[in-house]
């Protein structure tokens, strides 16, 4: 899979896996204890400042200068971003984590 | 010491509020002004009925601030997390582990945190009925044993699972300690590459996995009801329509009640002067009745403050009461009278509006609004380095001030808490007025159209102060910005309006057992000041030939307040003020609607001068200085009301800051910086309105 990574802030609405965490970022820990950390996915649905994204269950607005600091990668099945957060959010076990986020690789 | 953990939004509260029944009681954090809700209840049952004894077992049951995960970003985290390992409140005996049913995948990620921690734990699978609801099944024996602690489906709505719940606490916290405990919990040890929260979330998955079937993902209905709430126009057109209509519900609703209580206190007032003897009552008799209704009083007070009987505060409870014993007696009544029962007049007034405002604002964040609200507010805020958080609390500082700086703590960042509490006085509060309405009146009598545009421009004046400040702070003493946005869209529930009644019950009882405490020695301080010393008897005899407001006046030109009013005389005059708009000043630093009255009495017209408006207007009007010219000119009244927007002048609100920042440096920043501002630009609207409108 050829991944093109960019900050979320400037992504179009879709399924994502989150490949990096600028460092210095303003407040890491409530951001990856939300969900938002590198390996897992997230779904952006709306954009603007602050914008509006779906990580593992729950609906969090984020505000534009984070969403800055965060790498994403296209997630898988980008086509079906609802369906595609809710596998890898549930599906995920230890052995297929890997395979369920081929962009960890990146990091 | 049982503690309650989970995610914000889990329920966590209102399951605390069903263990505990209505046990519960708030208190301090020790250190820190994080409240924290305890309730000592007993469970019974167990696993070794000791022997002997009866089969009950005292808990001391404390609901923790929401968590997300055991790295704090808030001060009320990091409450949580100092509690959860063992910090100033000692180990726990047991953990209550709220999770919400409808979102395993998220809450596990602070389950596996905290069941490393090795303490006896229980699951409470939370909002059980809504998961089912819709279609999720939860495998709880599965679940229990993955995570190796027992798990109770509960359902607070429903009534599920309590009583289990109960039961398997009780059984937890009759463990012998002696018989080894299952320390090794299953955790992100398994698979501790990259970022650890990564990790969690993926054994959170694994665990979902293998006891979660159907839905996991939120309905489409919530994403568009979001997409209308979150747009930027229509979501903050809406949000304006919601907040004026509360703001419009709380000045229409405690009218009544505020008229009631202020009645009440009158009745009360006038029932002591009456039951008071008016005759000299022999030393033998009075001075042992009333030294030992004073140390009762102190007690009740001690107690309601939660304040320790220490030697100091033991001696000072002995010494006033030996003093005010030792009063004469018509001092003793009007102590009783202005002082005791103005004073906590004063402070129940606010009650009403303040136990509304949390009614409301509990409902608004118990449905999931109140998330939405922060974040359409986050664009407008940010501007001048307030976050989107901060709208709450201005918006309830319109009110009052103090539900307003209580309510900042929902703000986590500490510097934006500060700067929003620092500014929130600003905001014309309802205390202004009647202040407003006499200066109205003195300015535009009979123009109604002129007074409003007067209304709107002092509270323009306010908020234009309060954003200015914030900016201010922003580039100066308090430099950098509001913490970026992340916050939770939790889903849309039905709020409880249980819970909203018992949130806003304890709300409303730290506000009178903290502020009040404070409120009560201020104002008989105050007391203190505008009565003493007394007008000497041959001065005092030849006035009571006149009338009872000459002495009034007398007696407050001849008190401390009177002689303070006069000495800072060259301080106010460069505002327009003379010496008896000085000593009004002085008063209402306590509470600025004092003012009225203090110049009611003041320009001698009695304490009921201020019921009457147009009597009291006239009276101003024909004020005139030592050269003949009149005291409110135009560019006096406009002074004065500049000063009244902007002044500091409101004791319990410095009480609140001070309580609310944990030290008195911001409640008197605060104070110092608000002066100040209010100094100059009173200062500056004064001359401009003199060279506008020429004497």
């Amino acid at each position: 899979m050829v991944s093109k990574n960019a900050p979320l802030a400037t992504a179009k609405p879709g399924s994502f896996v989150c490949v990096g965490i600028d460092p210095g970022t303003l407040s890491p820990a409530r951001m990856n204890s939300l969900g938002i950390c590198v390996g897992r996915p997230l779904e952006l649905l709306s954009v603007g400042d602050p914008m509006i994204i779906r990580v593992c269950g729950t609906i969090v607005g984020l505000s534009r200068q984070l969403a800055a600091a965060v790498q994403v990668a296209p997630g898988p099945a980008g086509s079906r971003p609802s369906a595609a957060s809710q596998r890898t959010c549930d599906a995920g076990s230890d052995g297929d984590r890997m395979t369920a986020h081929p962009s960890l690789a990146n990091v | 010491m049982v503690l309650l953990v989970g995610n914000p939004n889990t329920g966590k509260t209102s399951l605390f509020n069903v263990l505990s029944g209505l046990r519960a009681k708030t208190a301090n954090y020790p250190g820190i002004t994080v409240d924290l809700r305890k309730a000592n209840i007993e469970l019974t049952g167990g696993i070794q009925p000791s022997s002997g004894h009866t089969d009950r077992h005292p808990i001391e049951l404390i609901d923790l601030p929401g968590l997300y995960s055991l790295t704090p970003s808030s001060p009320e985290e990091t409450v949580a997390v100092d509690a959860l390992c063992g910090g100033r409140l000692g180990k726990p005996a047991a953990i209550v582990l709220v999770l919400d049913a409808t979102n395993l995948a998220r809450n596990l990620a602070l389950a596996g945190e905290v069941l490393e921690l090795g303490l006896p734990t229980v699951v409470a699978l939370n909002m059980i009925d809504a998961a089912d609801a819709s279609g999720i099944k939860i495998e709880t024996e599965k679940l229990s044993q993955k995570l190796e602690c027992p798990v109770v489906a509960t359902s607070v709505r429903a009534r599920r699972g309590i009583s289990e719940l109960r039961h398997q606490l009780a059984q937890l916290v009759t463990y012998d300690p002696a018989l080894p405990l299952v320390t090794e919990r299953p955790g992100c040890a398994v698979a501790c590459h990259g970022c650890k929260y990564s990790a969690r979330f993926a054994w959170s998955d694994s665990i979902v996995a293998g006891t979660v079937t159907g839905a996991t993902v939120r309905s489409r209905g919530t994403e568009q009801v979001d997409r209308v709430l979150t747009a930027p126009w229509i979501g903050s057109g809406l949000l304006a329509a919601i907040m004026l209509g509360i703001f419009f519900c709380i000045f229409a609703l405690a009218d009544v009640p505020m008229g009631l209580i202020e009645g009440w206190f009158g009745w009360c007032g006038a029932m002591v002067d009456a039951w008071l003897p008016a005759a000299p009552v022999t030393g033998l008799v009075w001075l042992p009745t009333v030294a030992a209704a004073t140390a009762v009083t102190f007690a009740i007070a001690y107690r309601l403050g939660q304040i320790p009987w220490s030697r100091v505060s033991i001696a000072a409870a002995i010494a006033v009461s030996i003093a005010v014993a030792s009063l004469p007696q018509a001092d003793f009544r009007s102590l009783l009278i202005d002082g005791v029962i103005g004073g906590i007049a004063g402070v129940v007034v606010f009650l009403p509006q303040i136990c509304l405002l949390f009614f409301f604002i509990t409902i608004l964040e118990d449905s999931g609004y109140m998330a939405r609200a922060a974040f359409v507010m986050e664009r407008l805020m940010r501007f001048v380095g307030l976050p989107g958080k901060a709208f709450v609390p201005m918006l309830s500082a319109h009110a009052c001030a103090i539900p307003g700086i209580m309510a900042a703590r929902t703000i986590e960042n500490w510097r934006d808490r500060l700067v929003t509490i620092l500014v929130l006085p600003l905001l014309t509060c309802s205390a202004r007025l009647p202040v407003y309405a006499m200066i109205a009146a003195l300015l535009f009598g009979d123009q109604p159209l002129y007074a409003g545009l007067m209304f709107a421009a002092a509270y323009s004046l306010g908020l234009a102060a309060a954003l200015l400040t914030a900016w201010v702070l922003k580039r100066t003493v308090l430099a950098g910005e509001a913490a970026p946005l992340v916050i939770e869209l939790p889903p849309y529930r039905l709020p409880s309006l249980r819970n909203a009644l018992l949130i806003t019950f304890d709300r409303a009882s730290v506000f009178v057992r903290k502020a009040g405490s404070v409120i009560l020695l201020i104002s008989v301080i105050l007391w203190a000041l505008a009565s003493y010393p007394k007008l000497p008897d041959a001065q005092l005899a030849t006035l009571q030939q006149e009338s009872p407001t000459t002495v009034a006046q007398q007696s407050l030109e001849y008190s401390l307040a009177g002689r303070a009013g006069q000495a800072i005389e060259p301080l106010f005059a460069p505002l327009g003020f003379d010496w008896k708009i000085n000593v009004a000043v002085i008063s209402s630093f306590a509470a600025r609607e004092v003012l009225v009255s203090t110049l009611s009495i003041v320009y001698g017209m009695g304490e009921e001068g201020a019921e009457d408006q147009a009597g009291l207007t006239e009276t101003l009007r024909r004020q005139r200085r030592a050269d003949g010219s009149p005291v409110f000119t135009i560019a006096t009244s406009v002074s004065l009301l500049v000063f009244f927007v902007l002044a500091m002048q409101c004791l319990p609100t410095q009480a609140v800051t001070r309580r609310e920042t944990g030290s008195w440096t911001w409640a008197i920043v605060q104070f110092s910086y608000m002066s100040v501002l209010a100094y100059g630009a009173a200062f500056v609207a004064y001359r401009l309105c003199l060279m506008a409108f020429p004497v």
